[in-house]
């Protein structure tokens, strides 16, 4: 079980290999098994990177012509045995340096997040319903940032669409566990399948918020990242912009850096 | 004098890291920088009522500094860390603080790691009450809320098998409580003499205490057993001459202040065994601490639990309301300090998710038998990147007169800071 890494952000699905193949996705098939077969090659390209670090910046857009920029690091572990961990912390602003936020994520059930308060020392539990609320004032959920694995939608495929200029697979996703979500729509380019662009429907089926992914880069001959994601949220006016940089693969990180306990000297 | 010891202690500690970090240095491979970031806050506490005790003031000033710095060696196999915070009070020298927070070189391993020197831990799970949380001496003047914590001289193993983690203390070194002095606040009708402390050790602040923890989680369930053998952080109280001062806060309070009186922290051998367990389900967070010890009266149980429920971006307002209600019990009688024997805590915390981070949190208790209880305000929010005010505010309800919080009934407050980040 891989990650799909939409929502997860850190890792977009990669693959250098052209549309052609996809295993399973055939125009006599259903939606349904095309969708499934799209999201399980978008998987797969994305195995094998092991672990990443990197430096990303959080600007917060209020509609109003206001912004203001945070600074963050963020560090993935890839598991082949579950699903793959992040950790994102706080450099910027000040007074929420060493904040952190942790993510266990899994296949076959919600995720398990923590966060971290510097202040006194303590780590939170996040409940999992919770996750819809709104990562450190951003339009970013808890839920956006943390793990997307396979199993943890079902899929359509709806056609085929013209993103940006690219070829796109128009892919349904429906949640199966805890969700803010009721479902998503989303764009995969046909050559490389990274994610374009998501549409997310709140509970009440309307459309909340779009994710613009950009400026994709290729790591390790193998890997996309796309280096500026945007979320819009339609509802509020509001919209955040991630911009990563210093992309760093195999940095050797091992599993006790993403434990709970790691949390409580993380700087 | 015992200021005196605990400054030869740390010049010890000290020392042994100084080695520690030379060793570290010699080897200097993919070390990185020192990194250093500090804070400046001046604080104004006003209090509401007058005190019967003319020594004392209803304003109040104080500057707080903090610096903290850590240097990673060894691909951040080994950190060394120094944390200091001070405090000046313009009115109680009891209030005025110099602590070692942290200092400290740790190693990582795979399975596990290592920390010898200064350093702060947090136990836990329930929001209003810490009763697991017993590493750390509370910093109570600086503030009644025990989240104000001093630093602690330990030595820690932490190790990680495939199941669970567990974590090893030896603490040499006892740290007292903090207490407003005579001309300080807030505190009840007798001030409590700090410098009268006495032990049930006969080595005093040099008993080693020793601790362990096994920690674990399994999905949603997360659970931590701790125990705890040494000097009790939480003293019990006597007159200053000796005169055990038993749970009659009716009659402390008829008590004239005086100069010559006081009260004398009692600080006690004990063993306490903790739980804390965190159970998620959907949106809700289920949380029990519970502990078993002994102090010089007999065995005593307390335990508090409840759970927070979080709506997450109230009516399409990007606001989240957390709901926080917790129910406290505890054996031991009512005392300066142990004042949720049978208490409702209930409360809710706003984050506004502005651009300023502001946030709200109102908690509200009370006695379900002697009506007593407090009602605390804590909001705050940032100016720009650098700076940050905050409100804090209490309210002491007496109840029918007869728990040991009513002698804080005149201490109700209001306090104003100001922060400057570095």
């Amino acid at each position: 079980m891989r990650i799909l890494a939409l929502a997860a952000l850190l890792v977009l699905p990669a693959g250098v290999a052209g549309a052609a193949n996809i295993e399973g996705f055939s125009p006599d098939r259903s939606p349904e098994e095309n969708g499934r077969a799209i999201a399980e090659e978008a998987d797969r390209r994305g195995e094998g990177y092991g672990d990443t670090s990197a430096a990303l910046s959080m600007t917060l857009f209020d509609g109003r012509g206001n912004s203001v920029t945070r600074a963050m690091r963020s560090r993935t572990l890839e598991r082949t045995d579950d699903g793959d961990r992040t950790l994102l912390f706080f450099e910027d602003p000040a007074d929420v340096r060493g904040t952190a936020f942790l993510t266990h994520g899994h296949p076959d059930r919600d995720d398990d997040q923590w966060l971290y308060l510097p202040a006194v020392k303590r780590v939170k539990r996040i409940a999992s319903r919770n996750r819809s609320g709104a990562f450190m004032s951003s339009e970013f959920s808890y839920e956006d940032l943390g793990n997307d694995d396979i199993e943890k939608y079902r899929y359509r495929y709806l056609g085929d669409e013209t993103i940006d200029g690219q070829d796109a697979y128009k892919l349904e996703r429906l949640p199966v566990g805890t969700s803010g979500y009721s479902r998503q729509v989303a764009w995969l380019d046909q050559q490389h399948l990274r994610i374009l662009k998501i549409d997310y429907y709140d509970r009440a089926g309307a459309l909340l918020k779009t994710l613009s992914a950009q400026r994709h880069e290729l790591y390790e001959d193998r890997f996309w990242r796309a280096l500026r994601m945007e979320m819009n949220n339609h509802q509020t006016g509001r919209r955040t912009v991630l911009e990563w940089a210093d992309y760093v693969f195999g940095s050797g990180l091992d599993a006790r850096d993403f434990e709970r306990e790691a949390l409580r000297d993380l700087r | 004098m015992r200021a005196t010891l605990n400054v030869k202690r740390y010049a010890t500690c000290a020392s042994a890291l100084l080695i520690a970090v030379a060793a570290a240095c010699r080897a200097d491979i993919e070390s990185t920088d020192w990194r250093w970031q500090g804070e400046l806050t001046a604080q104004a506490r006003w209090f509401t009522e007058s005190s019967l005790d003319a020594r004392q003031d209803r304003r109040d000033f104080a500057l707080l500094g903090q610096i903290e710095g850590f240097r990673d060696f060894h691909n951040r196999k080994d950190r060394v860390a120094l944390k200091l915070r001070g405090r000046a009070d313009d009115r109680d020298a009891e209030r005025n603080l110099t602590d070692i927070t942290e200092l400290y070189w740790r190693r990582r391993w795979r399975g596990g790691e290592l920390l010898i020197g200064v350093n702060q831990e947090f136990w836990g799970t329930t929001e209003a009450l810490h009763l697991v949380d017993v590493i750390n001496q509370t910093d109570f003047a600086g503030s009644p809320d025990g989240e104000d914590k001093l630093g602690q001289p330990m030595i820690r193993l932490s190790l990680s098998p495939q199941w669970g983690n567990w974590d090893f203390y030896v603490l040499p070194g006892f740290r007292e409580r903090t207490f407003p002095g005579s001309r300080g606040r807030l505190r009840g009708p007798l001030p409590i003499l700090a410098d009268a402390a006495r032990y049930e050790a006969g080595e005093q602040q040099d008993h080693v205490d020793v601790a362990a923890r096994f920690n674990h989680y399994i999905g949603p369930v997360e659970f931590a057993l701790s125990h705890f053998s040494g000097t009790s952080r939480l003293p019990l109280f006597t007159l200053a001459d000796g005169t055990p001062l038993e749970v009659a806060p009716g009659a402390v309070g008829a008590l004239a202040p005086s100069v010559n009186l006081g009260i004398a922290p009692l600080y006690f051998l004990t063993d306490q065994t903790g739980f804390d367990g965190t159970l998620v389900s959907g949106g809700w967070l289920w949380k029990l601490e519970a502990i078993r010890g002994r102090d010089p009266r007999g065995r005593f149980n307390a335990a508090t639990g409840g759970f927070e429920y979080t709506f997450a971006g109230v009516g399409g307002s990007g606001v989240d309301v957390g709901l926080i209600v917790e129910y406290q019990y505890d054996s031991r009688p009512t005392d300066l300090l142990i004042t949720s024997n049978d208490d409702w805590v209930a409360g809710a915390r706003f984050a506004f998710n502005d651009f300023s981070g502001s946030e709200f949190l109102i908690l509200a208790s009370t006695d379900a038998q002697t009506r007593a209880g407090i009602i605390s305000l804590e909001a705050s929010r940032r100016f720009g990147s650098q700076w940050k005010g905050s409100l804090e505010a209490r309210y002491f309800s007496a109840g029918d007169g007869t728990d040991a919080l009513s002698l804080f009934s005149r201490e109700d407050y209001w306090q104003f800071s100001l922060t400057r980040f570095f």
